[in-house]
C-alpha cells in the first residue's frame, strides 16, 4: 500500500501535472529574467535563476521528500513576509520621502532643468532634423516670427539656404542635408538629446517637441565643490549629504532632494519627538484594550451563538447560519463606512432608533463604544464559524463523562468545553489579537481618530498604527523613512505580545493535554 | 551640463533599445501600411479622462504617426506615477490636478514646460498660476472647477446678495436645513474656504506675483479669526453642522431639506437626475465683507522627467493639449470649464450651469500648490469642526489651528 502511495507521482496524470507546474516556472522565469536583463540587473538575474534551479532540481529528483513540500512555503514566506520586513528596515535607516525620492544625479538634473529659461523676446522655431553630408546632427529651423530658416549645429546657428519648407513652415528637405521623417526623429530622441545648440555665452537652443526656443541655462553643477549656482540670481546650493538636500548658506533648500542614508535618525525622531512619546502611553494602553475588547466581545458573542446552534435539536440551524456569516461575508470597507452613518448625531440610525442624542464623534469613551460594537459587529462571525467548527469536533466522551459524573451545563462549559476548546482556540484568539491591534480600517473609516482635542495630534479612538499613519503621511507630505521606523517599533510591540501569549498558550497546553 | 546629458542619455538609450527590441518584430508590415512607430506614447489618466483622452488621440496619432497608449488609473493615480517615475519608467504623460504639482516637482519627477507668450495668454490665468512652482511652469491646464451656491428655486426663488440673505431665504424656505455645506466631523477646508476668504482670512501670504510664503500663516490673522468667530455663530445658528459631510450634502439638496447647497460640478449630475428647478449663483460673501472666494482646483497634463518618448510628449502637451476641441470635448466629457479662454467662451455660451460656476470661480484663487499646504487641511478643518460644535470659541479654535499649521511647516 505505502509502496503504491510512493510511485503515485510516477503515473500519468501526476507527471504531466508535474511538468505542466514546472513549465510555468519555466516561463514565469524567462519572463522575469527580460526585463532583468534589460535593466542590466546581474545579481537580481542570478537570484532569480537559482530560485529556478533550486525548484526544478526539489521537483526533478526522487529524494528529498520533505523539501518539496518545504520548498513553495518558504520561497512565498521570504517573499511576502521577510522581504518586506527587511525593506521596512533598511528604509527605516532613510530620508526617504517626498523630496527625497531620486538619487543625487537625478535630483541635480531636475534642479538645473528648472533654471532653463526662454530668452525674453527670443525667437521660436519650428523643428526639423536632418544629417548633414559628413553625419552631423543639425537642427533645422524655421523661425515662426519671419520664416527664415536656419541649421543649428554644436558650432552655433548658421543661415540655410535654399530649404523647401511645408505649408506650416517646416523644413522638408535642404541641400546638403538628409531630413528625419518623424518615424527617425522617434527612433533617435536620444541622439537630439545629446545635442547643444549654443547661441551665445550662456543661451541655446532647447528643443521642445517639434518647436524649439532660444533659451537660457542660468544653472550650473560644478563637481569642485559639489554646488549648484545659478547665475542669474546668485544663489549658490551646496550639497549636503547628510541630508541629501542642496543647501544655500542661509540655509534655504533647493526644490528637489535626494535619497541618502540618516542612521538612526527616524528612530531618534520617534523617540524625542514630544508629539509622539507624550501620548505614546496613552495611544499604547487604549490600543491593547481595544484589541483584547474586540477578541472577547467578537469571541463571547460566537461562542454564544456557536453554541446556540450546536444544540441538538435546534431547528433552522442552515438559515440562521447562512444569516450570521453575512456580517462577515460583505467587504468590511463599506460596512464600515455604513456603520459610520448609523453613528451621525443628527441623521444616524442608532440615535434616531433609540431616542438617543448621543455624540458618538464628540466624546472620547461614546467614540470608543462605537468603534468596538462596529468591530464587534463585523469580527463575531468569524467567531462563530471557528467556535463552531472546535465544537462539532469536541469529543463526546468528556461531555458524557462529566454528565454522568453529575456535572451541570454551567460546570460542563466552564471546566471541560472552554477549556478544551480554547486548546484549539486561542492561536487563533492570538492571531485576531495581532489583527485588531493593527487594525487600520476600523478605526480609519470609522471613526478616524475622533475625538480630537483642540491641537492635539491624538485622538481618543487612535490607534498606535492610525497615529503613525497619521503622523507619517497625515498632515505633511509622505515620510517613508519615518513610517518605517514607526513600523519597526509596532513589529516589535506586537511581536513581544505575541510571543508572551504564544509562551503561555503552550503553558496552558500542558496542564490540559 | 554634462551630468544632465549623461542622464539624459542613459534613460533614452535604454528606452531605445527596449524600442529596437520591439520594432524587429512588425518591422516589415510596418512599412506598408500608415507610418508605424517603435516607440509609442504613453498617457495615464483617472478613469473619468481615459475615454475622452482615447477618443482625441486617435487624430493626433493619424497626424504624428506615434501610437498613443491611454491607461486608465483608478484612485492611485497620483501614487502610481510617483512610484513609477522615480524608478524611470512610468508614462510619459500624467493627467492630474494641479496641486500636484509641488509634490512633483520637489520628488524630480515632472519636467517644467515653456510656453511661448501666446500660448500662455489664451490660457486663464490662474489655472497658469496654478501650475507654477518656483517660478517654472510644470504643467499645462485644460479645464478649472470650484465651489458655487446652487439654489433650488423653487425654494428660494432668488439669489442671495449677501450670506446673511442666504440664512434668511433659507431659514424661510421652511425646510430642514437652511444650507447644506460640507463639514463633517473632521471640518472641511475645502468647502470653508469662501467664507473665511470673505472674511479677510488668508492661508499664506502671497507675494504678489502669486509665490506663497509657507512662513507666513495667516489662519489666526485678524481676518482669519473673524472668520472662525463667524463659524461658531453659524454653528450656534445651526446653519453649519458637523453632521453635514460628503455623504448628505447632496441628498439632502435633492431630497428638498434645504434651499441651498455649496457644492461643485460633479454635484450637478444628481441635482438634474432628481429633475430639480435650480440655478447656480456665486457664493455670497458676508455683508460688507469681501468676496467669498473659492479654490479653483486645475486639471492638466504633466511631463515625467523619466518619459521616454520626450519629444513626442512635449509636443503633444505644447500643442494638442492646447487645441479648442480637445479642452471642448474634455469639458462636455467632465462638466468643468475649459482653461483656455476660447473653449471656455464656446462651452459656456449656452450653458447657464457653467456660467453660473464660472461667475462663482470669478474670484477663485488656485489651491496653494506648495507642500506646505499638506498640513493646512487637517489642523484647519479640525478648527472649523470645533468651531461650529461650540467646543472652541472662534479665536481659540483659529491660533490653535493656525499653530499646529506652523509647527507642521517648520517640521
Amino acid at each position: 500500500m505505502l509502496d503504491q502511495r510512493a510511485q503515485g507521482s510516477t503515473t500519468a496524470a501526476g507527471l504531466i501535472a508535474k511538468i505542466a507546474v514546472l513549465a510555468v516556472v519555466a516561463a514565469l522565469a524567462v519572463w522575469a529574467a527580460v526585463p532583468l536583463i534589460a535593466a542590466g540587473a546581474w545579481w537580481g538575474l542570478a537570484l532569480e535563476a537559482a530560485v529556478a534551479a533550486v525548484l526544478f532540481y526539489v521537483y526533478l529528483q526522487r529524494r528529498a521528500v520533505q523539501l518539496k513540500y518545504l520548498v513553495p512555503g518558504t520561497l512565498l514566506l521570504i517573499a511576502f513576509q521577510i522581504l518586506p520586513v527587511v525593506l521596512t528596515v533598511g528604509t527605516s535607516f532613510s530620508n526617504y520621502g517626498d523630496g527625497h525620492r531620486v538619487d543625487k544625479e537625478q535630483a541635480t538634473e531636475s534642479i538645473i532643468a528648472a533654471g532653463v529659461q526662454q530668452t525674453p523676446g527670443g525667437a521660436t522655431y519650428l523643428l526639423a532634423v536632418g544629417e548633414s553630408a559628413s553625419g552631423e546632427l543639425t537642427l533645422l529651423l524655421t523661425d515662426t516670427a519671419d520664416g527664415s530658416t536656419w541649421a543649428g549645429t554644436e558650432a552655433g546657428l548658421a543661415e540655410l539656404d535654399g530649404a523647401t519648407v511645408d505649408p506650416t513652415g517646416r523644413v522638408t528637405a535642404a541641400p546638403g542635408y538628409t531630413v528625419w521623417t518623424l518615424a527617425d526623429l522617434n527612433e533617435r530622441q536620444a541622439e537630439l538629446a545629446d545635442l547643444a545648440v549654443p547661441t551665445g555665452d550662456t543661451t541655446g537652443i532647447k528643443v521642445q517637441g517639434l518647436s524649439a526656443f532660444e533659451g537660457e541655462s542660468t544653472r550650473s553643477y560644478d563637481e569642485a565643490c559639489d554646488c549648484i549656482t545659478d547665475s542669474a540670481t546668485g544663489t549658490v546650493w551646496y550639497a549636503d549629504d547628510e541630508t541629501g538636500t542642496f543647501v544655500t548658506e542661509d540655509g534655504q533648500a533647493a526644490l528637489v532632494g535626494w535619497r541618502v542614508n540618516i542612521g538612526f535618525g527616524n528612530y531618534l525622531d520617534v523617540l524625542t519627538d514630544p508629539d509622539i512619546r507624550g501620548p505614546f502611553l496613552g495611544v499604547f494602553t487604549w490600543n491593547v484594550a481595544f484589541a483584547a475588547g474586540s477578541v472577547l466581545f467578537t469571541f463571547a458573542i460566537g461562542l454564544g451563538t456557536a453554541m446556540a446552534l450546536n444544540r441538538p435539536g435546534m431547528r433552522g440551524t442552515k438559515v440562521y447560519r447562512a444569516f450570521m456569516i453575512l456580517p462577515y461575508a460583505m467587504p468590511s470597507f463599506a460596512m464600515l463606512l455604513v456603520w459610520a452613518q448609523m453613528f451621525n448625531r443628527d441623521f444616524g440610525l442608532v440615535n434616531e432608533l433609540f431616542g438617543l442624542n448621543v455624540n458618538w464623534y464628540g466624546g472620547t469613551w461614546p467614540a470608543r463604544a462605537m468603534v468596538l460594537i462596529a468591530n464587534t459587529w463585523l469580527g463575531w462571525p468569524y467567531m462563530f464559524l471557528i467556535s463552531l467548527g472546535a465544537l462539532q469536533a469536541l469529543p463526546s466522551d468528556s461531555l458524557e463523562a462529566a454528565k454522568i459524573d453529575g456535572a451541570t451545563g454551567v460546570t460542563a462549559f466552564r471546566k471541560i468545553t472552554l477549556p478544551l476548546l480554547l486548546i484549539a482556540l486561542t492561536p487563533l484568539l492570538i492571531s485576531s489579537f495581532a489583527f485588531n491591534f493593527n487594525n487600520f480600517n476600523a478605526i480609519e473609516l470609522l471613526s478616524g481618530g475622533h475625538p480630537f482635542e483642540a491641537g492635539d495630534a491624538v485622538g481618543g479612538t487612535d490607534l498606535l498604527i492610525t497615529y503613525a499613519f497619521r503622523q507619517a503621511f497625515g498632515s505633511s507630505s509622505a515620510d517613508y523613512g519615518f513610517a518605517s521606523a514607526i513600523s519597526v517599533f509596532i513589529f516589535l510591540i506586537v511581536a513581544t505580545i505575541s510571543a508572551v501569549m504564544f509562551r503561555f498558550t503552550r503553558n496552558q497546553e500542558d496542564v490540559y493535554s | 551640463m554634462r551630468r544632465r546629458t549623461l542622464g539624459i542619455t542613459a534613460v533614452s538609450a535604454a528606452a531605445l533599445g527596449a524600442a529596437a527590441a520591439c520594432g524587429s518584430d512588425d518591422g516589415d508590415n510596418g512599412a506598408e501600411e500608415t507610418p508605424e512607430f517603435s516607440g509609442e506614447l504613453v498617457i495615464w489618466a483617472d478613469e473619468t479622462r481615459t475615454p475622452v483622452l482615447k477618443e482625441f488621440v486617435k487624430d493626433f496619432e493619424s497626424t504624428v504617426g506615434v501610437k498613443v497608449t491611454v491607461e486608465e488609473h483608478v484612485e492611485t493615480l497620483r501614487e502610481d506615477f510617483v512610484t513609477a517615475a522615480q524608478q524611470g519608467q512610468g508614462p510619459d504623460i500624467v493627467v492630474g490636478a494641479h496641486d500636484w504639482s509641488g509634490q512633483f516637482a520637489a520628488d524630480g519627477v515632472i519636467t517644467p514646460i515653456a510656453l511661448s507668450a501666446d500660448q500662455s495668454g489664451a490660457l486663464n490665468e490662474t489655472a497658469v498660476k496654478a501650475f507654477t512652482v518656483d517660478g517654472n511652469l510644470y504643467g499645462v491646464p485644460y479645464a478649472v472647477e470650484n465651489l458655487g451656491l446652487i439654489r433650488n428655486t423653487d425654494l428660494a426663488p432668488d439669489a442671495p446678495a449677501t450670506f446673511e440673505e442666504l440664512v434668511t431665504a433659507g431659514q424661510a424656505a421652511g425646510t430642514d436645513e437652511v444650507l447644506t455645506m460640507e463639514v463633517g466631523v473632521d471640518g472641511n477646508a475645502y468647502s470653508a474656504y469662501p467664507l473665511f476668504a470673505s472674511m479677510g482670512g488668508y492661508l499664506f501670504k502671497d507675494d504678489g506675483a502669486g509665490n506663497l510664503d509657507p512662513n507666513d500663516v495667516g489662519v489666526d490673522s485678524p481676518g482669519g479669526i473673524a472668520a472662525f468667530e463667524k463659524f461658531a455663530e453659524l454653528g450656534a445658528a445651526g446653519v453649519l453642522k458637523t453632521t453635514i459631510d460628503a455623504t448628505n450634502t447632496i441628498p439632502f439638496f435633492v431630497d428638498g431639506k434645504t434651499a441651498f447647497m455649496i457644492s461643485g460640478p460633479w454635484a450637478l449630475t444628481d441635482v438634474q437626475g432628481a429633475g430639480l428647478n435650480y440655478e447656480v449663483t456665486a457664493i455670497p460673501g458676508f455683508e460688507g465683507q469681501g468676496p467669498a472666494s473659492p479654490f479653483l482646483g486645475v486639471q492638466g497634463f504633466y511631463i515625467s522627467s523619466a518619459a521616454q518618448n520626450a519629444v513626442f510628449a512635449q509636443e503633444f502637451v505644447t500643442n494638442y493639449v492646447l487645441t479648442e476641441d480637445l479642452q471642448l470635448k474634455l469639458a462636455e466629457a467632465g462638466g468643468r470649464l475649459p482653461a483656455l479662454t476660447a473653449a471656455a467662451e464656446a462651452f459656456s455660451a449656452d450653458n447657464a450651469d457653467v456660467q453660473g460656476f464660472a461667475a462663482a470661480g470669478e474670484n477663485a484663487v488656485p489651491m496653494p500648490n506648495i507642500p506646505a499646504m499638506n498640513a493646512v487641511w487637517e489642523p484647519f478643518g479640525r478648527a472649523e469642526a470645533d468651531a461650529i460644535d461650540g467646543v472652541s470659541t472662534g479665536e481659540a479654535a483659529a491660533t490653535t489651528a493656525a499653530q499646529s499649521i506652523r509647527d507642521a511647516v517648520a517640521g
